[in-house]
C-alpha cells in the first residue's frame, strides 16, 4: 500500500508530547533537585543521609540513597559513561529495584553545537549507553525506552560552557 | 526584530556597473508600478554582492531618446545599459529587455519574458535573473523558493518548531506544519514536495508533506531516530538515517519509502547523507575516527573515502551542482564556520570568519552562491553568500530563529 497517511496539522488537537504532571516530574529531576528538599521528614535522620551525598559537578550537592533518580550528563561529543554519572546511575538502579512497577523513558540531549541530525544521532546513542548500563546492572529492558532529542530541548538556552554542560544529558522521566 | 543589518561588502570583489534607468512603459501601466517593478530589480541585485547599479542622477543621456550615446554612458563609467520595457497585453505583463555593451557599443541581447499580470513579482525576478545572467554568467536564484525550521511562536527555551516556506525575497511565508511538537530539517523533493523530521508521533520520524494538497505522508518511521529523507538526483531513491539500539546507519529506500538497502555497517554515527548530483556517490558524516568527519561512500562498490582531515568536528556536508567541491561546517574554539573543500579533501578553503555560528550551506543552482543560516545579529537568522565568502547578506526572513535552511529553483522553462 502507499505511505500511510498522518494527520499533522489542524483540526488534529496535538497534546504536548510529555503531560503536565510528567513535565513537574522531570523538573524535579533536571534542575536543582535540592531546591525543595522532598525528603525532608524522611526516615532517615540528616546524618544517614550525609553517608549517601555526592557533588556532582552538575547537579551539585545531591542525596544517592535510591530515594530519587537524577540526570547523567556528558562529555562534549562523547556517549561513555563518566565516573560521576556511574555514581548517578547505581542510585538510579537502586530506586528502580526498590519501584518496581516504574516504566521509564531515559531522553538523550546534547548541547547546542554541531548539527541537527548529528545531534540526534549522538543523543541516541547517548540514551542507549545509559539504558545500557541499567541493563547490565540488573534491571529489565522492558521497563525502559529511549528517545532522542539531540540539541533541540536545552535544559539551558544559554550559550555557554556552564549551559552546554547541563545539556548534554540523558534524563530520567517516568512512563505513565 | 534585531536593530542593524551587518552587510559584509566585497573587498577588492571586481563589481560590474550597470545603467539602469526608469523602466519604461506605455500607456497601459502606472508610473508607481513600473517605479515598484524597477526597484525589485534592485533588490534581487543587492543579493549578489557583484553588480553596483550607477545612480539615476548621473545619467547624462536623454532617456527618451531611442538609440544609444554610448559616449555618455562610458563618461559614467557603465559597462553595461539595461532597459526595460513593460506593457500589458490581455491579462499579461510583458517586459522587454535590451542589455547594450558600452565598451564594445554594441547591443548585446534583447529578450522578451511574459507572465500572467498577477504574477508581475515572479516576473521581476526572473528579468532580474536574466540581466544577472547577460552581464555576468552568474544564473539567477531570485525566483528560489525556500524551507526553512523557525521557533518562532515558541516560548523562550521552548523546543516547539515548525517548519516554514517563503520566497527567496522574503514574501509568502506561510508555516507548513502547525503543531505543538519538533519540526526540523527540510529537504525540498519537488517544487511542490518537503520531507522533513517530526516527533507529531513522539519519535523521530520523516514526513512528506505535498504543499498544494496538504497531504502528509510517512515515509520513514524504523523506530529509533529516523532523520534525513533526501532524494536522489534520478528520484529514484532516499537517503535516510535510521539508528537501531543507539546505533545510526545510513539506508536507501525507494521513492515510496520501501526499504531498498542498508549503505553503512558500522558501530558508530553515520549520518546526513547528501547526494552527488550525479548520483554516483553520498557523502556523510561519521564519527568512526572518533570525531565526527566528512565520508564519500561510492554507491556501486559500497568503497567508503574519508574527505576531511583537519579540525576536530566536521558536518553538514553539501555537493556543489557541478559535484567538484563539497561545503561543510567545522567546529573551531566553540564556533562553526563553513568551509569548502576538493571532493578528494584537498585544499579546505573557510568562508566565513568571527561571525557567530555559520550552518547548514546549500549551494545555488550554479555553484556561485551558498544560503546559510548565521547568529552573527543574536537569533539564527537566513543569509546568502558568494563562493568566496566575500559577499554575505542577510535575507528577508522572518523573525524567531531560523534555521536549516534548503532552496529550490522554479523548472528552468
Amino acid at each position: 500500500c502507499g505511505p500511510q497517511q498522518v494527520a499533522v496539522d489542524e483540526p488534529m488537537v496535538d497534546e504536548p508530547a510529555v503531560s503536565a504532571e510528567e513535565e513537574r516530574e522531570r523538573d524535579r529531576y533536571a534542575d536543582d533537585p535540592y531546591a525543595d528538599d522532598p525528603y525532608a521528614d524522611d526516615p532517615y535522620t540528616v546524618e544517614d543521609r550525609e553517608r549517601y551525598a555526592f557533588n556532582s559537578p552538575v547537579l551539585n550537592r545531591i542525596y544517592l540513597d535510591g530515594s530519587q533518580m537524577y540526570t547523567v550528563h556528558f562529555d562534549f561529543d562523547r556517549s561513555s559513561i563518566r565516573s560521576d554519572a556511574r555514581k548517578i546511575l547505581d542510585n538510579n538502579v537502586t530506586f528502580m529495584e526498590r519501584n518496581p512497577e516504574v516504566k521509564i523513558v531515559i531522553e538523550g540531549h546534547c548541547d547546542e553545537r554541531g548539527s541537527s541530525d548529528y545531534n540526534l544521532a549522538l543523543g541516541d546513542r547517548r540514551a542507549q549507553s545509559v539504558k545500557d548500563y541499567l541493563v547490565t546492572n540488573g534491571i529489565d529492558a522492558s521497563r525502559i525506552t529511549t528517545i532522542s532529542y539531540g540539541k533541540e530541548k536545552p535544559a539551558d538556552p544559554r550559550s555557554n560552557e556552564s549551559a552546554w554542560q547541563k545539556n548534554r544529558r540523558g534524563e530520567f522521566v517516568k512512563k505513565q | 526584530e534585531d536593530t542593524y543589518v551587518i552587510e559584509v561588502s566585497p573587498t577588492g570583489l571586481a563589481r560590474i556597473p550597470l545603467a539602469l534607468p526608469t523602466v519604461t512603459t506605455d500607456s497601459s501601466l502606472s508610473e508607481s508600478f513600473v517605479e515598484e517593478f524597477r526597484q525589485t530589480l534592485m533588490e534581487d541585485f543587492s543579493f549578489t554582492g557583484i553588480l553596483h547599479i550607477i545612480p539615476r542622477q548621473a545619467y547624462l543621456a536623454d532617456p527618451e531618446k531611442k538609440d544609444v550615446d554610448y559616449e555618455d554612458w562610458l563618461f559614467i563609467g557603465a559597462e553595461y545599459l539595461i532597459r526595460v520595457h513593460l506593457s500589458s497585453t490581455g491579462d499579461n505583463l510583458r517586459a522587454q529587455v535590451a542589455i547594450y555593451d558600452i565598451a564594445l557599443r554594441r547591443k548585446q541581447s534583447s529578450q522578451t519574458l511574459q507572465l500572467p499580470f498577477d504574477s508581475y513579482v515572479l516576473l521581476a525576478h526572473q528579468v532580474a535573473g536574466h540581466i544577472l545572467y547577460e552581464v555576468s554568467g552568474i544564473e539567477g536564484f531570485f525566483d528560489a523558493q525556500i524551507a526553512y525550521t523557525s521557533d518562532y511562536g515558541s516560548q523562550a527555551g521552548g523546543a516547539i518548531k515548525n517548519i516554514y516556506t517563503m520566497d527567496f525575497d522574503g514574501s509568502q511565508r506561510r508555516n507548513i506544519t502547525r503543531n505543538d511538537s519538533i519540526n526540523i530539517n527540510p529537504f525540498w523533493h519537488d517544487n511542490d514536495k518537503i520531507a522533513f523530521t517530526s516527533y507529531i508521533r513522539q519519535r523521530p520520524e520523516i514526513l512528506l508533506r505535498e504543499l498544494d494538497t496538504g497531504r502528509t505522508a510517512l515515509l520513514a518511521a524504523f523506530g529509533g531516530t529516523n532523520t534525513g529523507g533526501v532524494k536522489s538526483p534520478d528520484g529514484k531513491y532516499i537517503a535516510v538515517t535510521a539508528s537501531r539500539n543507539g546505533i545510526s546507519n545510513i539506508y536507501l529506500l525507494h521513492s515510496d519509502g520501501r526499504m531498498y538497502r542498508q549503505l553503512t555497517h558500522h558501530w558508530s554515527i553515520d549520518v546526513t547523507p547528501a547526494w552527488s548530483p550525479d548520483g554516483r556517490y553520498i557523502a556523510f558524516v561519521s564519527d568512526r575516527p572518533g570525531s565526527p568527519q566528512i565520508y564519500k561512500i561510492e554507491l556501486a562498490t559500497d568503497q567508503i573515502t574519508r574527505i576531511t582531515y583537519d579540525g576536530r568536528y566536521n558536518v553538514s556536508p553539501a555537493w556543489s551542482p557541478d559535484g567538484s567541491e563539497i561545503a561543510y561546517v567545522s567546529l573551531e574554539d566553540n564556533k562553526f564556520n563553513i568551509y569548502i573543500v576538493q571532493n578528494d579533501g584537498y585544499n579546505p578553503r573557510r568562508l566565513t570568519y568571527n561571525s557567530g555560528h555559520n550552518e547548514t550551506p546549500r549551494w545555488s543552482r550554479d555553484g556561485n552562491y551558498l544560503l546559510f543560516n548565521s547568529n552573527r545579529s543574536g537569533e539564527h537568522k537566513l543569509y546568502i553568500m558568494d563562493r568566496s565568502g566575500a559577499f554575505q547578506k542577510r535575507l528577508n526572513d522572518g523573525p524567531g530563529n531560523n534555521t536549516m535552511p534548503d532552496w529550490i529553483f522554479p523548472k528552468s522553462q
